[in-house]
């Protein structure tokens, strides 16, 4: 391990690579070459770890859900098919479905924990964030607009309470800067269903942001 | 990142919009503002083809709604990447040694498995 120790600093300074290099990681990887496979990580892992702490809100679940995202990454290597999109779609794809599960798994032990400890409050609904989520003082003005970074807070605070697969297309498309047709390779939806989604969660997030006496102005 | 030159669905092999030649051929303004609606977003992140990057520039003018949605999501894209270096992640030679442990782990338990006849 200590040779990995030494090349963290050099390695995490990588930017991704072009196609074409990723394309050769990818099949050295595929050829259960180690080196090449914790160079993909400190290619690729700042970005996914990124979008997956949006995902799951927590740095534990993270690590949780990097470790199961790089073991489908070397288990499933040859795989991976430069014509059907790049890399990190592809590994966005992968950390986007790690990443639902871990959510349905925690959800499942909230019940189990809910139901051992016997209390009759089961938050079983991740819709039900109010109960989950800490609440904002309330805005002393009720006709706020939500202009700039000075109240930025409370646009974060309801980009929080979304489902995380109306957060995660709002996350692919103003983050990742991600087409349409990409974030339904990567959700594994139809674009339809990226678009739609798109649209409740502009309407969510206007409801929520009312709720503070907010808009998002005109 | 790119757009796919590849159309996912028949849906969008028969939309007309993939192709810039056929711009002249959207008249409807009903069609078009369902269409602005839905794409805005895209509109805004910059990764529309440029026949509908054309539309949606074209309708937007005359539409008052799609100017109030544009300009949400504006607001929006511009939230996001404070939104995204509010809680980072960032890889570790201790956390990518644990994945190293798992796969070793993972390959291990397969190596010792006995084989089953199905």
């Amino acid at each position: 391990m200590t040779r990995i120790a030494e090349q963290t600093q050099n390695l995490s300074n990588k930017a991704p690579g072009t196609e074409n290099e990723d394309l050769l990681l990818m099949r050295r990887i595929a050829g259960k070459d180690r080196k090449a496979f914790e160079e993909l990580y400190y290619r690729y892992a700042p970005r996914t770890g990124k979008y997956l702490m949006k995902l799951l809100y927590c740095r534990e679940l993270v690590d949780e859900a990097m470790n199961d995202v790089m073991l489908a990454v070397w288990q499933n290597a040859e795989r991976f098919d430069p014509d059907l999109g790049r890399l990190s779609t592809w590994l966005f794809g992968i950390a986007h479905n790690k990443g639902l599960k871990l959510l349905e798994r925690q959800r499942r032990h909230r019940i189990e924990d809910a139901l051992e400890a016997g209390t009759s409050r089961i938050v079983e609904n991740e819709q039900d964030e109010s109960a989950v989520f800490p609440e904002l003082p309330d805005s002393d003005n009720p006709e706020q607009t939500v202009l700039g970074w000075e109240i930025g807070d409370h646009l974060l605070w309801a980009l929080e309470q979304l489902t995380a697969e109306h957060r995660a297309v709002v996350e692919l498309t103003f983050a990742e800067h991600c087409s349409y047709q990409e974030i339904a390779v990567i959700t594994g939806c139809p674009v339809n269903t990226v678009k739609t989604r798109m649209f409740h969660a502009r309407k969510k997030l206007a409801e929520l942001l009312a709720l503070r006496g907010y808009s998002f102005g005109s | 990142m790119k757009n796919y030159g590849t159309p996912l669905n028949t849906k969008e092999i028969n939309n007309p919009i993939a192709s810039s030649e056929s711009l002249s051929q959207y008249p409807d303004e009903d069609a078009l503002h369902e269409l602005s609606a839905e794409l805005l977003p895209w509109y805004v992140n910059g990764t529309l083809n440029p026949a509908e990057q054309a539309l949606i520039a074209r309708h937007l003018p005359a539409c008052t709604e799609c100017r109030l949605a544009l300009e949400h999501y504006r607001k929006l894209g511009a939230s996001c990447p404070a939104y995204t270096d509010k809680e980072d992640w960032r890889p570790a030679a201790a956390h990518f040694a644990r994945i190293l442990q798992n796969i070793d782990a993972q390959e291990n338990k397969t190596a010792t498995e006995p084989l089953t006849s199905h």
